[in-house]
């Protein structure tokens, strides 16, 4: 008797209210399914039910969560039902069960919805749509219990929603964590809740209906603990000692979620196959492809573990990623991929390298290496010239600077001076190295950087080399704001002080002197020689707006004498589209035009293929037998107007 | 009113706490696991600053906007403490002033917080390109998002007034936005999302004008509706709850008559385009493996495909190494203008209408069934590294459906087209993992590349390592947050086949299928003039050359072998959903010896300036498409004007 009058009285309070929540429900499922229908890659109107489990069901829920308990509980009504002599559980078992039912009964408005949207296709079979039905149930019963719980905490219920909603959110796109193997992530998975008829996930359901259970007791022991009192606190305003506990609590699960995707390490990825070369210490592994290679690859085998170990006592390294080479015989000598995801790993072909070749892809390694072991810091640009020029100055001379090649010291300091010959003021290696490489490319970035390293060996010997090295690019760098500020006490310039003894000033103008000096030098004049006295010319053509036009070409130099240029030699046009951020940019040679390298202005015209507001890299670059890499004239950034 | 607005705001101090707390929340969470001074504007503002309109961060600004116009109203008028604001000697038009401006203000005020801490870590980068700050940007941002936010709270302010039924609006509302865009590809100024679009002229962001406008006079109409409704509302203590019986039964009557109505009408509408079950025309028809669903007239074809399906999904289970197959359902009445067939778990849906020949149908059942088992063997592990697998995906299914039931033609169409792109675009295996593949080159490449790489795949590995890369894939030990590389040399490391050997392989391959392949099929788009006729419409005229020849010399195009259809893919505009990008139809024009191809494109599919499009055509008779690289075009209106006066 007493229960039927509970019962009445909720569903004079609420009925008129649920009925409108059904009818709205059943609109907003209408309305889902005619959208399905639409939808490029929709299979099914049963993938409705999902969606909706996962978008407005939780919004309804809370509803009648609200409706129901809180608002009983925090204007204080719920005390008038507690007078009643009906005992204190029952009025609340009561709301559980009318909650349930309701939702329930959406449960089904829902499937029959679908039902009716549904067709033979579907192959709706009664057994199938019972699984479907139970599932469905069984999610919604959990997202009850919960709601039901929450609302039982008062004003506590807000952060509490937070919370939960941030769990879901960790655990569904947390990369360590694979939702799709536990309830009820897996209940209501996109493949299986929906197209899944043979097996049905009695587990998953269990564990859900756990949980389920779980905060439904809980809920009881709120509202019953010390006779109410906790929901009578809870249902008070929250203090500010509520809201430091409740930090504390947060800070912890965020340290609990973090551990957790630490504790997913794995071991480094290995080649795994017969045609493979290892080497223990330092870490190399390399696959070379074929037995026809294996020689060859020996050989750079060789240079590559030469080069590592002295490097690695030198800085006073303790340990290296691992190093993986693959030879790729179909490639051009210089095309590199290079990744440092996963130890290193670089793919080339080496077969036909001379030893600048060698010690260009030597070079490549140890940048890599280098870069992992300062988690990425490295190639910060106050630090980038240190990496470019100290690696490119150890392929060379692997520390002893009697080892470094006449023949590769004339081209990379004729590099180096042309860098710098083009550039319009000082070249300043610690503000401006994006935009030198971005100028002149990383082949040349690069042999200006190894320029000063030699410049400061020869002046400062080998040890302030090293002292370099072990300053920049020797210790690990944690990834978070303080490990930046911890980096950033000791800029760039005063580190290089302290490890070479020389201020900025001395150093940038010695360099400079000693960089004039090396031009005059026969072999770097002679290589000098075989570069044209080119200046590049870039503008846009929009005189037709609907076809505007990069134009870029060669216009003769003032200073310079005409070059006496290989027969062989073409010059490129090489471009690639930007976003509106500036970033470092390689331009690749899939989008290229070859010319000659002669003295014309509009030698190269791309049209139609960018629109007006867009931005186009442009560089161009000389090629010729007598240098090993690409030499970029110039480049820059267009903006279409 | 300065006064009222400040008490409105130390009242709304308890949600200003819970807003900067999820904003530290958010700053701490970037923060620990980054060295803030090596972020770029582009990186810390990441998907943000993506041309069109990004969902999820709209989602996060209007909840905020939602929630915080929730608490002005609704609980003054439940605690009957809005009659103490009403004794005040100021006007209820005051008040409600008051109340609206304090919620934009506190939302302006933690927005123009949020973005001061952003300005002082963007600072801090030393870095001369990556330490670049977009001032332009960073402002119009700024104003844009406190825009937006004042019409969300516009809106809030009005549904709250209706409660649940506001919100259950407020969802159908969206609804009905993401149902526009699945129909008919964007849903224009509709979208109040639209306003956040993004487009770039150079480095200058342009704001949706027409959008901002719209929807700023909209929420304008909005406020005067909601101060109506809630100075007309007395509180709970002055009788807001006294209604009388039958007031309250109309109140309650009027909107579950509209959501009744609504409701019936669209599902009539959707069960009456389905057939429904009462009336289903559909014919049923079943095999050890199969339950196929289709129109009577398809009765022949799928007497071919039903005759050939066991057998052929046999075969695919002995070729996977599969202990058991499953039953699979197929809907063969399914209409699609984007797909032959799609698979889903243990569901297939094919569009007989895509090819003419039966046994073009029987392949894409195979081709589908494959989708089917790599979900099966797998354990769905390959939806999960789907970027990284999808060129697998598709290539294996390729592959298997063509080794089962072989269309030689239609293959070596597929494969030419892929040897010619691999070659023009330098496609590698790396690019083809990247997410960012479809986006710059055809994802229709997914298809015939993955095919060549499986082949050679098959080659190295052998043929029962295609089952065995499923089942390697689906273990249970793999962590999920594999990279694209990492994810395949650790799962063909788990086989004892080596990726290298495979893309060495591979690259041979393509080497020689491109220098095989009749060039001169595939002639190049050299030009493209883009204008905006003033129908709105977007007109591409692309002059047609051909290929240069080894030496770089212009070769000359062959008229005998021009293409047979021309097509252009135009970049998508939905958000909520994911959608197809459009394709259209273009005609040659033969003018002074000059070929072009003129492709109109409807206004709709270019609703703002800027817009990308891919040009492509078909190299042989009912082939695949052929699509150039990406490009992008400005169809501003009057350019049709500009260039006739040129």
């Amino acid at each position: 008797m007493a229960t039927t009058a509970l019962i009445g009285k909720d569903v004079r309070e609420h009925g008129a209210a649920a009925i409108g929540l059904l009818v709205a429900s059943l609109a907003l499922v209408a309305l889902a399914i005619a959208q399905n229908r639409e939808a490029a890659f929709s299979m099914s109107p049963f993938e409705v039910v999902r969606f909706a489990l996962i978008t407005f069901v939780p919004l309804i829920v809370l509803t009648v969560g609200n409706r129901l308990i809180v608002r009983e509980y925090l204007s204080g009504t719920r005390l008038f039902v507690e007078a009643l002599p009906v005992g204190s559980l029952r009025p609340l078992l009561i709301k559980y069960l009318l909650g349930a039912l309701f939702l329930s009964l959406l449960a089904l408005v829902l499937l029959a919805s679908c039902v009716l949207g549904s067709s033979a296709a579907d192959d709706v079979t009664p057994l199938w749509l019972g699984q479907l039905l139970l599932k469905t149930l069984v999610v919604m019963c959990l997202y009850w219990s919960i709601v039901f719980c929450f609302s039982l905490c008062g004003h506590l219920r807000i952060v509490l929603y937070l919370v939960t909603l941030g769990i879901v959110a960790l655990v569904a796109w947390m990369p360590a964590i694979d939702a799709t193997r536990f309830a009820p992530f897996r209940l209501l998975d996109r493949d299986l809740f929906v197209f899944e008829r043979d097996v049905t996930p009695v587990v998953d359901m269990l564990w859900t209906l756990g949980l389920a259970a779980a905060f439904v007791v809980t809920g009881f022991v709120i509202a019953r603990l010390g006779n109410g009192s906790v929901a009578e606190r809870l249902a008070r305003p929250m203090t500010r000692r509520d809201f430091v506990v409740l930090g504390v609590l947060v800070v912890a699960g965020a340290g609990l979620a973090g551990a957790i995707a630490e504790n997913r390490t794995r071991e480094p990825i290995r080649f795994g196959n017969n045609t493979v070369l290892r080497v223990a210490e330092p870490a190399i592994e390399m696959y070379f492809a074929s037995e026809a290679y294996r020689a060859r690859s020996e050989a750079f085998l060789q240079s590559v573990q030469n080069a590592i170990e002295p490097m690695q006592a030198r800085l006073g390294i303790d340990a290296l990623p691992i190093t993986r080479l693959a030879l790729r015989p179909s490639r051009e000598r210089h095309d590199i991929d290079y990744g440092t995801l996963d130890g290193v790993y670089v793919a080339a072909n080496w077969l036909e390298h001379d030893s600048y070749d060698d010690s260009v892809l030597v070079a490549v390694v140890l940048h890599g290496l280098l870069t992992a072991r300062t988690a990425g810091r490295a190639p910060f640009e106050p630090h980038h010239w240190v990496l470019d020029g100290f690696t490119r100055w150890w392929a060379e001379t692997l520390g002893d600077p009697e080892s470094l090649r006449d023949s590769h010291r004339d081209e990379l300091l004729a590099r180096a001076v042309f860098v710098v010959s083009r550039l319009d003021q000082e070249a300043d290696l610690v503000t401006g190295w994006q935009g030198i490489a971005d100028n002149f490319g990383y082949p040349s970035a690069e042999a200006l950087a190894f320029s000063a390293v030699l410049y400061v060996a020869e002046t400062q010997g080998v040890e302030a080399v090293f002292a370099l090295g072990r300053s920049f690019l020797a210790e690990p760098v944690g990834a978070s704001v303080l490990a930046s500020l911890a980096d950033r006490r000791r800029p760039a310039w005063q580190r290089f002080q302290e490890a070479t003894g020389t201020t900025r000033n001395e150093f940038t103008s010695g360099w400079a002197t000693w960089l004039a000096s090396q031009a005059r030098e026969p072999g770097v004049a002679a290589q000098l020689g075989l570069v044209p006295s080119l200046e590049p010319v870039f503008s846009v053509d929009s005189s037709d707006p609907t076809q505007p036009a990069i134009v870029a070409g060669y216009r003769q130099s003032d200073s310079g004498t005409p070059g006496d240029v290989h027969h062989d030699a073409r010059c490129f046009l090489r471009y690639g589209a930007l976003s509106a951020f500036d970033y470092e940019f390689e331009v690749g040679h899939e989008d290229e035009r070859e010319s000659l390298c002669a003295a014309d202005e509009a030698a190269h015209r791309i049209s139609g293929l960018h629109g007006a507001g867009d931005r186009v890299y442009v560089a161009l670059e000389f090629e010729s037998p007598d240098f090993h890499q690409p030499l970029r004239l110039g480049a820059r950034r267009l903006e279409i107007p | 009113m300065l006064v009222m607005i400040f008490k409105e705001l130390r009242q709304l101090l308890p949600i200003a706490w819970l807003w900067l707390a999820v904003i530290a929340m958010g700053f701490a969470s970037r923060l620990i696991g980054s060295r803030a001074d090596e972020e770029s504007f582009a990186s810390w503002y990441d998907t943000y600053l993506d041309v069109g309109s990004d969902p999820l961060i709209a989602a996060v600004a209007a909840l905020v906007g939602l929630v915080t116009a929730w608490s002005l109203f609704p609980r003054e008028i439940d605690d009957s403490t809005i009659d103490f604001l009403r004794a005040l000697p100021v006007s209820r038009l005051q008040v409600f002033v008051a109340k609206y401006l304090a919620a934009v203000v506190l939302i302006s005020g933690l927005v123009v917080f949020s973005y001061s801490i952003d300005a002082l870590l963007l600072a801090w980068n030393p870095e001369s390109m990556g330490g670049v700050f977009y001032t332009q940007v960073f402002f119009t941002l700024l104003w844009r998002d406190i825009v937006f936010s004042a019409v969300i709270v516009a809106h809030g302010v009005l549904i709250s007034w209706f409660r649940v039924t506001g919100l259950v609006v407020y969802v159908i509302y969206l609804l009905a936005v993401a149902w526009l865009e699945s129909r008919a590809g964007g849903a224009g100024v509709f979208s109040v999302l639209s306003m956040l679009s993004n487009e770039y002229y150079g480095s200058r962001l342009v704001v949706n004008v027409e959008a901002i406008v719209v929807h700023v006079l909209a929420a304008f109409c909005m406020l005067v509706i909601a101060h109506l409704l809630w100075s007309k509302t007395a509180s709970a203590r002055s009788g807001g709850k006294q209604r009388t019986r039958v007031g309250s039964f109309w109140r309650a009557l009027v909107p579950i008559a509209a959501f009744l109505g609504l409701g019936a009408t669209l599902l009539t509408i959707t069960a009456n385009e389905n057939g429904g079950l009462v009336d289903d025309s559909l014919s049923i028809a079943t095999t050890a493996h199969f339950r196929f669903a289709f129109h009577p007239a398809d009765q022949t074809t799928v007497d071919y495909v039903l005759t050939h399906a066991d057998e052929d999904f046999r075969t695919l289970g002995e070729i996977l190494g599969a202990e058991e197959l499953p039953t699979v359902r197929v809907n063969l009445a399914a209409t699609s203008e984007h797909a032959a067939g799609l698979a889903t778990w243990k569901t297939i849906r094919m569009d007989l209408d895509a090819f003419e020949a039966d046994v073009s149908q029987r392949r894409v059942l195979s081709h589908e069934a494959v989708h089917v088992m790599q979900s099966v063997l797998s354990d769905r592990a390959m939806a999960r590294h789907f970027a990284a697998t999808r060129f697998f995906i598709e290539g294996m299914a390729q592959y298997l459906s063509f080794a089962i039931v072989p269309e030689e033609e239609r293959r070596s169409s597929n494969r030419a087209i892929a040897a010619i792109a691999w070659k023009r675009q330098e496609i590698r295996f790396e690019d083809m993992i990247n997410p960012g593949f479809a986006a710059r080159h055809d994802p229709d490449l997914y298809y015939s590349l993955g095919d060549l790489w499986t082949e050679s795949f098959v080659a190295v590995c052998g043929e029962p390592a295609l089952g065995d890369f499923l089942r390697a894939a689906g273990r249970e030990d793999v962590p999920r947050s594999l990279s694209g590389t990492v994810f395949w040399h650790d799962t063909l490391g788990y086989l004892g086949c080596e990726l290298e050997q495979v893309n060495g392989r591979f690259e041979q391959d393509m080497q020689s299928l491109y220098d095989e392949t009749d060039r001169s099929r595939f002639p190049v788009f050299e030009g493209a003039r883009v204008t905006r006729l003033d129908d709105g419409r977007v007109r591409i005229v692309a002059t047609l050359g051909a290929e240069k020849d080894a030496n770089g010399e212009p070769g000359v195009l062959n008229s005998d072998e021009l293409p047979a259809r021309f097509t252009v893919r135009v970049g998508g505009n939905a958000s909520l959903v994911a959608a197809v990008d459009p394709v259209f139809r273009g005609r040659l024009e033969v003018q002074n010896d000059q070929v072009q191809i003129v492709y109109e494109i409807p206004a709709r599919a270019v609703p703002r300036n800027r817009f990308e499009y891919q040009l492509g055509y078909s190299p042989y008779a009912d082939s695949r498409v052929w699509y150039d690289t990406r490009r992008s075009g400005t169809a501003a209106a009057g350019s049709a004007d500009i260039s006739a006066t040129q």
